[in-house]
This record gives C-alpha cells, structure tokens and sequence, in this order.
C-alpha cells in the first residue's frame, strides 16, 4: 500500500491523540511520544519534529498551555503542557466526532446494502 | 556530539520566527534532559530525532505546512517599516550633525560678541539661522515617533 495514505489518515487523528493525552494530566513531549509509540504499538511512533508543531498549533488555539514546574532542591525546572478547559471541551467534541465517523465509515464499508 | 551541540545545530538549520525558536530551545533541552534520564544515550537519541538537519527540516515543514504564506500586503509594510526606520535613523544622525555645527558657529558668534562688544549682525545672523526653535525640536522628534511606529509595525507583522 502506498505510504501516503497511512500518512494522511494519521495527520488527521495527531492532533487529536494529542490534544487527549495532555487532557489526561500534565505532561511533556518525551512522555507524549513515548506513550503514543507504547499504547498504539508504533503506529503513532512520531517524531519531535512533527510533534512539537502540533503542540504550538494547540497551544495557540488556546487549547494548551505550558508551564514550569517548580525545582525542588537542585532538579532543573520542568516545562510542561496542560489542557485548559476550552481543550477539554474540544477533546469531547473531537472524540464524539471521531466516533461518529467511525460508526458511519464501518457501517458504509461492513453494514452491507441492507444499510444504504 | 552533547546534548548542547545537538540543540545548537538543530538552531542553527531552523529557519523558524524567534518565538518559536524559543519554544523549540525549551521543548528540545526537556525533552533530551527526559531522555538521558531514562537511559538513552545520545546517539539513541539522535536516531529517534533525526540529524539536527533532518529535525529542522522536519519542524519547518510541518510547521509551515499549515500556515498560509505572509500575504503580500503583510511584507509590505514591513518593507516600507524597515525603510522608514533607515531613513528617519538618517535624518536624526545629519540633524544631529547640523546642530553640532550650528552650536560650533554660535559659541564662535558669541565669543566673537564679547571680543568686539555689541556686535549686532553678528547677533542677527546667528538668531536667524538657528532660530525657529520648534523645528529644531519637531523633527528629530517627528524622526523617533516613525522609527517607534516602524518597530511595531514590524512586531505585529512578525509570524
């Protein structure tokens, strides 16, 4: 199979997964890549250099935000990212979409013409 | 090549606007700061990455990918700011150097004056070249309002 189409199905979900793994608590982007690579087996295996862009695309949309953590003792300060409530809100949303289009394409591909 | 070589060349070949180079900086720095900490060595690290080449090429593309190009009108302006900064500089710099010559031949003028007592066309002269105060004033003032303006013009146009 052509690459290009993994790829272009996979553009379009990133930012979503994303967007869902910094609404589950804060986090940064080692943490992201690492568990997307874990959790979907590498096939969300991403790089930080298509990572970062989709954090700085979220977080100017106002769905992100970063923060430094605090040192304590001689650790250096940590910068993380943390969803704000306009995130959270258009994770539901996305998500909601996301199985909608799901629901819709396997019905349309498996559900036979008794569905049409 | 150290942690530090690495961001520095990955600096070096992004051709980025200077607050996204700054959030690259910190981004990078953590998360290879991450990563040494879980075991990795540098040279795993720089496979997953990719060559500081690679990675810039990469963050470019995937940044600038989705953004429209600068509109026309947008550079522009910015070139027509970075104009008005040179020339109203210029301005400032040769009127600067017309009062340090006029402030020359006053203190000659005056000097002369106190030589030779009342010295009236003297006196003349020298009023009437300097004299219209507030030109003197409006225009190196009216200079340092257009570079302001330019300067945030040439903020609010940046990427």
């Amino acid at each position: 199979m052509d690459a290009k189409y993994e790829r272009q199905m996979k553009k379009g979900v990133l930012e979503m997964l994303v967007l869902h793994m910094v609404c589950q608590g804060q986090t940064y982007g080692y943490e992201i890549c690492t568990r997307l690579d874990k959790q979907s087996g590498g096939l969300f295996a991403m790089k930080e250099g298509t990572l970062y862009p989709i954090l700085y695309r979220l977080q100017d949309e106002g769905l992100i935000e970063s923060r430094w953590s605090v040192p304590d003792g001689r650790g250096a300060a940590k910068k993380y990212y943390e969803a704000t409530a306009a995130g959270q809100q258009t994770s539901k949303e996305l998500i909601a979409l996301w199985k909608s289009f799901g629901d819709n394409v396997d019905r349309i591909i498996f559900g036979g013409k008794d569905n049409d | 090549m150290t942690d530090k070589q690495y961001i520095n060349r990955v600096m070096h070949h992004l051709h980025l606007p200077g607050d996204l180079r700054d959030r690259v900086r910190e981004d990078l720095t953590q998360d290879i700061r991450a990563a040494l900490e879980n075991g990795e060595t540098m040279e795993q690290i720089i496979d997953r990455m990719g060559k500081p080449y690679h990675l810039a090429t990469e963050l470019e593309q995937n940044y600038l990918g989705e953004c429209a190009p600068m509109p026309k009108g947008k550079k522009f302006l910015r070139v027509a700011a970075i104009i008005a900064i040179i020339a109203s500089a210029f301005s400032l710099l040769s009127n600067g150097i017309k009062m340090l010559i006029l402030n020359s031949i006053a203190n000659e003028a005056a000097s002369i004056g106190i030589i030779g007592g009342a010295d009236g066309p003297t006196s003349i002269f020298v009023t009437t070249t300097i004299a219209p105060m507030w030109k003197i004033i409006a225009q190196p003032a009216l200079a340092v309002v257009v570079i302001v303006a330019a300067i945030i013009i040439l903020r609010k146009t940046k990427r």
